[in-house]
């Protein structure tokens, strides 16, 4: 048992140092739902935390650059369609939205709670 | 919205006008395609940033003084999103309040993990939610601690399957259990009360290490474990569960809730359990599983008024049916020949049948005020009134009881001058009578009956100095009309190192009455004769003559919580470490002979020392870990001196548990899977030196790693399906009845045992199940 958990710590401490980066930037969106579909874009290998703020607006991710690319990770958020620092979602995508997500129009989101 | 409304409290903010007097009303929104706006009382209105509040009353309507230009109004509801208004000068306002989980398309669920440890409540809590409930699927309360680290659920006999929990190093018995902070098993239902609360019913679990609270009683010693269950407004409107295990169990539950009236909500919960097939893996004649067949109801009403008050009606009934033992005499349905064996009180080699019977019925009654202008005051009123009757023959060793309850309890909440300041006060009354008597073969008998009535006082402060300290003290005095007054201190504190690091400690003592005869259930499946001692003239002598003194205790623990992030992802370290000392505790020892149990009152000391480690990680975006070690030493002074060490405790414990969930479809489909494997280490067990070689066994038994694993899918947010298996690597306790496998009917009749029960019997077990609900 003990061993078991050296061991563990050991493999978990050697994964932690792999090359990884993290950068911070600004997601346009509304609600919660755009929080889980934005960090839901994010949800693929070589992103290891995306964590959206709905008040600040900003996005912070920490990736590893090997499998990812900055600009990768705005893409993967513009095809969803919400607009980033880096560019804009296209019309088309940003169309399918669900109406209290349209932040284009500054649309808000009735059921959501007050902070 | 918020933006919204932010702009328009920007412009508004410059024509600040005088304070005045608000109306308005506030509206339900109900309905999917056609929505409707019903007028809703009882809601909470507040200026934001003020002291000021006010209750709607039974048209929705609220007054509100002192509002100003630019003040935001808030109107709030318990299971409603709150709603607010920027106030720009109009004398009438309108408010619309929407169910927190009605918009299914635009629901959001903030992420939660399933296991939750609080680092700001002063009280060590630890909350199993339904995601952590139904990693085990399986079946009861007593084995829904199975992915819990610091809760064991142990058997207590190889005949009934009864598992009892242990908490630091302490039987169940001395951690009360509460169900919706209401006194939950305790009395005659200690340990098979568990098996009355089926596992689907619960919401939720708060599992809290130390002495707790002082509002709900004196008979915490080693912490409170509250059972939330699901309630007319927390609940589906409907949810259905079927689950089938490889021992041949059949289980149905199903809760369902209707809005009855504009006040009135109530839901219905309803379980049922047959198991009819005869297990014997190991081959020693006797079944593996008892044949069992339970029904179990409970009607629940939520009353939510006009002017703040609120009422919670529950009536709850169980009846259930047990026979277990030799294999031999099930050749037919059991069910009939029940009546016949409960009176019989003989047994030979090849009809040793255990029979049980349990029939209870609860009603509860909580009714809550809230002041209208002063939403920190509130009074509370908590009555309970239950009977619970058990009868059961094992092999001759026939107990009957039957245990009548009434308690009621007052509480009032208040503060001190501010809100850091508040405390809690009240007094209860309990009324318990038990009346019990047993007979083992004819040889031995007693009857005991026990009427307590029990006032009692308490004063709770509750300190709260925002992040940094929170303490909450309590005092407690009762008045037992057979054991005198008892005084009940119990303290709490915390301390914030910083935001993620937080430091506990915990201090009180707790009293309760024991029931030996159903404390025990092992020692009534064996050949072992309960005797007490007697101090003058240094010898055994029979049950009857036993004092019953409660049982006092003190504990005193300390925690340590942190919160970090590893390798960018959450994680959290929880240390423990608790001492609980007995000043007077009623000793079970089983070592002074193997034929005998001794139930004395104790001389010398008792105590139990634990210390336990937990980390918790979120790995990976689909993968979670949980680590968790525990030591226990725990010791009671015994009559003979080497005997010192607890039995069936482990000094070392060890818990992993990896969790995997996939992605969220937007169906709400998703593939989880959990892996569980608990190594419990060497125990003591209790000596069968003076019996001859066949019957003895080990003095200590061997440690054991059990592994379970379950699979679920969700095909939507509505239906899933499940399959696990519990004890994998099928690790099984060698020859766990004493005197069991084709012995001399002579000698079966002098060393059979089967209280020795350390690990599990039936082995590896599968199981599988189905959910559906409609929300």
């Amino acid at each position: 048992m003990k061993y078991a958990l050296v061991l563990f710590a050991l493999v978990a401490t050697q994964w932690a140092h792999a090359q990884k980066e993290s950068v911070t930037f600004r997601v346009e969106g509304i609600c919660g739902m755009c929080e889980d579909r934005i960090e839901g874009a994010l949800d693929v290998p070589g992103v290891v935390v995306a964590d959206w703020d709905r008040d600040s607006k900003m996005v912070s991710v920490v990736y590893r650059s090997k499998k990812i690319t900055e600009q990768q990770l705005h893409d993967l958020i513009h095809a969803v369609g919400h607009d980033t620092s880096a560019g804009k979602a296209s019309d088309e995508e940003y169309a399918g939205l669900h109406g209290c997500c349209k932040y284009r129009e500054g649309a808000s989101c009735p059921h959501e709670e007050k902070e | 919205m918020r933006l919204f409304l932010l702009i328009a409290g920007f412009l508004l903010m410059s024509s600040q006008g005088a304070a005045q007097r608000v109306k308005g009303k506030v509206y339900e929104e109900k309905g999917g395609f056609e929505l409707k706006h019903l007028p809703m009382p009882g809601a909470h209105v507040r200026l934001l940033g003020s002291e000021s509040i006010t209750v709607t009353d039974a048209f929705g309507v609220f007054e509100l003084d002192g509002v100003q230009m630019g003040d935001t109004i808030e109107a709030s509801m318990v299971g409603y999103e709150p709603s607010g208004w920027v106030w720009e000068g109009r004398g009438f306002v309108e408010l619309v309040l929407r169910p927190g989980v009605a918009l299914e398309a635009a629901e959001v669920v903030a992420e939660q993990r399933a296991t939750s440890l609080s680092l700001m409540s002063p009280l060590n809590v630890q909350t199993l939610n339904r995601a952590e409930l139904v990693k085990a699927a399986c079946c009861n309360l007593s084995e829904a601690f199975e992915t819990n680290a610091s809760v064991d659920a142990s058997f207590t006999d190889a005949i009934t399957g009864t598992r009892q929990i242990k908490m630091l190093g302490l039987d169940g018995k001395y951690t009360q259990l509460m169900v919706d902070n209401m006194p939950g098993p305790r009395g005659l239902s200690v340990v098979q009360g568990l098996l009355l609360i089926p596992g689907d019913w619960v919401q939720s679990i708060a599992i809290s290490k130390g002495a707790g609270t002082v509002s709900s009683g004196y008979e915490s010693i080693t912490g409170q474990i509250n059972v939330a269950l699901k309630n007319p407004t927390n609940a589906d409107p409907f949810h259905a569960n079927v689950y089938l295990n490889g021992a041949g169990r059949w289980e149905w539950n199903h809760v369902s809730t209707h809005q009855v009236s504009r006040r009135w909500r109530t839901a219905l919960l309803s379980h049922a359990l047959l198991n009819q097939r005869v297990n014997d893996r190991n081959g020693d004649g006797f079944l593996d599983t008892p044949l069992q067949r339970h029904v179990i109801l409970r009607n629940e009403w939520k009353f939510t008024g006009d002017r703040g008050i609120r009422g919670e009606y529950a009536l709850s009934g169980a009846t259930t049916q047990l026979v277990s033992g030799q294999t031999t005499p099930f050749s037919e349905a059991p069910w009939n020949q029940l009546p016949t064996w409960m009176d019989q009180r003989t047994f030979s080699e090849g009809s040793w049948v255990a029979t049980s019977l349990i029939d209870r019925l609860e009603a509860t009654a909580k009714t809550g005020f809230v002041f209208p202008a002063a939403e920190w005051r509130s009074i509370g009123t908590q009555l309970s009134a239950l009977r619970h009757a058990s009868r059961h023959n094992m092999g001759g060793n026939a107990y009957d009881g039957v245990e009548q309850m009434f308690r009621a309890n007052v509480l009032y909440a208040g503060r001190i001058g501010n809100s850091n300041h508040r405390f809690t006060t009240g007094g209860s009354w309990v009324f318990n009578s038990f009346d019990e008597s047993a007979d083992w073969n004819d040889t031995t008998s007693v009857s005991w009956n026990r009427v307590e009535r029990v006032p009692g006082a308490y004063f709770e402060y509750t300190l709260n100095d925002e992040a940094r300290w929170n303490v909450v003290a309590g005092v407690r005095y009762d008045r037992h009309n057979l054991y005198g007054g008892f005084f009940s201190p119990r303290f709490h504190a915390r301390f914030s190192l910083s935001e993620h690091v937080s430091l506990k400690a915990s201090a009180g003592r707790g009293m309760r009455v024991p029931n030996p005869l159903m404390e025990q259930l092992g020692p009534w499946a064996s050949r072992r004769v309960w005797w007490t001692w007697d101090r003058e003239s240094d010898e055994r002598v029979p049950l009857q003559g036993l004092n019953i003194r409660p049982e006092v205790a003190s504990n005193f623990g300390l925690n340590a919580s942190a919160r970090f992030k590893l390798n960018h992802r959450e994680s959290s370290l929880s240390i423990d470490a608790y001492w609980t000392e007995f000043e007077e505790r009623l000793v079970v020892d089983y070592d002074f002979g193997t034929d005998a149990v001794l139930v004395y009152n104790l001389v010398g000391t008792s105590r139990s020392r634990t210390a336990q480690v937990e980390w918790d990680w979120s790995m990976h975006r689909r993968f979670d870990v949980r680590m968790a070690y525990r030591y226990v030493d725990a010791v009671t002074d015994r009559i003979q001196p080497e005997a010192r060490r607890d039995p069936f405790v482990s000094k070392h414990r060890g818990f992993a548990q990896l969790s995997y969930g996939s992605r969220v479809r937007e169906n709400g489909s998703q593939w989880r899977a959990d892996a569980t494997v608990q190594w419990i280490g060497a125990q003591r067990l209790p000596s069968t030196a003076n019996n001859p070689e066949p019957f003895r066994r080990p003095d200590e038994a061997p440690d054991f790693a059990q592994l379970n694993l379950q699979v679920s899918r969700d095909f939507s947010s509505r239906a899933s399906w499940y399959v696990g298996v519990e004890n994998l690597t099928n690790v099984r306790q060698d020859r766990p009845i004493i005197g069991a496998g084709g012995v001399a009917d002579e000698d079966f009749q002098r060393y059979f045992d089967a209280s020795l029960v350390y690990g599990p019997i039936f082995g590896r077990m599968v199981y599988s199940g189905f959910r559906w609900k409609v929300s």
